[in-house]
């Protein structure tokens, strides 16, 4: 891959961080020796991500008999992996969910995409050959396309020959190779960037930026990249994402390899994660 | 004009002519878009999955979501609003079912969408007219009531009928 230009890597480092809280939470839950006693310390320390958090458990897609008061009961209530993710979607959100012109993505395509692509990770995790950590794959498909906040204004700047060249080759049908041709980088590239800048675990770092070529992860985390690389594709299936690079990205067939996933199972999944979406845009 | 927008696993029909129904993003999803161009009544169907026996749940909160629940209630429901009451005079075009290429046969839910549409379209006594499925991009389709008249889009803006 070619080095990044300056302009972009300038950009890079002004993009403001997701959360402090959301960081602290992907490093803790990272560790396998963590306990949910720090995943509450965390949180209780972020008055705002509290209220946040206590309002969807309470809301009426939960169907709870008796207000949920504190975190320790509502870990007690969703256990700790679900809590981690109300508080990594509760963050993402606020940083995801404006619109991206260049890539026609109006308010909340972007985070409806993320959303379900995290989603689609935490059903495929059990079905992933070796043991994974299933919050990071979660976290990895949530995050997996925030390269695209930084080179979307950057491609936007070229919008009126980029979709001229699109109309003219109809055959084209890898959009990483258009983000290089009009950038000389593409979205996973820089996102992988963002990463590291953001002191996110390598985990989620390789993730990120192989999330459209798994193979190309270290061997340690191929497994996670292979997990949001369907994810991702599963994500861009079922609909509602109408972004111009919607399924324009090639599948990398080696995910047998990684992951035991049947058509059935699939259509499976692509349904749990909708009605996922369902409750959770209706508890927000 | 008023336009009605539909949603994953949702239907609409219309048999006023300054209505339009519209829906988004089509993925691997297929629009069925049923209307008698003499009576003036349209409808469609965001169809998801093709079978609803994984979840029947489901199927009872939204038909539309699976083809074989989905299919047969907008052929109803367009006869109901006025549409021909003979299955073989209603006309029908697909949209969508967008193809992730993978020789290992798993991701082909816009091809299983697609068999099990048309093999539910047959027991109807029915088949499409007219089809633009499959390819690896996503879809948007909107039909007018008044002139039936169908008009895809993809994200660059590109329009076309079918």
């Amino acid at each position: 891959m070619s080095e990044i230009s300056q302009n972009i890597v300038d950009s890079i480092y002004n993009q403001p961080l997701i959360s402090n809280s959301a960081i602290q939470l992907i490093n803790v839950i990272g560790d396998k020796h963590h306990s949910s006693a720090d995943t509450i310390q965390i949180i209780e320390c972020d008055i705002s991500l509290t209220a946040q958090i206590l309002k969807i458990v309470n809301s009426a897609s939960y169907g709870l008999n008796k207000p949920i008061e504190t975190l320790a009961q509502a870990v007690i209530f969703l256990g700790e992996g679900e809590l981690f993710r109300l508080a990594v979607q509760a963050c993402a959100g606020s940083v995801l969910k404006n619109a991206l012109p260049f890539y026609e993505s109006e308010p909340g395509v972007l985070w409806a995409h993320s959303l379900k692509t995290g989603l689609a990770a935490k059903y495929l995790a059990p079905l992933v050959k070796e043991s994974i950590n299933a919050e990071i794959a979660f976290t990895g498909g949530i995050l997996a396309e925030i390269g695209k906040l930084v080179i979307g204004q950057f491609l936007m700047t070229r919008q009126e020959e980029i979709y001229d060249f699109l109309n003219k080759d109809e055959s084209f049908d890898n959009f990483l190779l258009l983000e290089r041709k009009f950038l000389g980088t593409d979205h996973c590239q820089v996102g992988g960037e963002l990463a590291i800048h953001w002191k996110l675990p390598e985990v989620l770092c390789q993730c990120i930026a192989n999330h459209h070529s798994p193979r190309l992860a270290k061997d340690e985390f191929k497994s996670h990249a292979y997990i949001v690389h369907i994810s991702d594709m599963v994500a861009m299936m079922s609909g509602k994402d109408n972004g111009i690079d919607c399924l324009t990205y090639p599948l990398d067939p080696d995910y047998v390899k990684y992951i035991n996933i049947e058509s059935s199972q699939l259509a499976r999944i692509v349904l749990d994660v909708d009605k996922d979406f369902a409750k959770i845009k209706s508890s927000v | 004009m008023n336009r009605i927008v539909v949603g994953v696993g949702e239907y609409a029909v219309s048999n006023i002519m300054s209505e339009s129904i519209k829906t988004y993003a089509l993925g691997s999803c297929i629009a069925v878009v049923i209307f008698d161009n003499i009576k003036k009544v349209a409808g469609m169907v965001h169809v998801a999955l093709p079978e609803s026996k994984i979840d029947i749940n489901r199927a009872s909160e939204l038909p539309g979501y699976f083809a074989d629940t989905g299919i047969p209630l907008l052929v109803d429901e367009v006869k109901k609003k006025g549409a021909t009451h003979f299955n073989k005079n209603l006309t029908v075009k697909l949209i969508g079912g967008a193809q992730i290429s993978d020789p290992n046969n798993t991701f082909n839910i816009g091809r299983r969408n697609a068999m099990a549409i048309n093999k539910i379209l047959w027991k109807l006594g029915m088949g499409p007219k007219a089809t633009d499925i499959g390819k690896n991009f996503s879809r948007t389709v909107e039909i007018d009531v008044n002139s039936c008249s169908v008009i895809i889009n993809n994200a660059t803006g590109k329009k076309w009928m079918i």
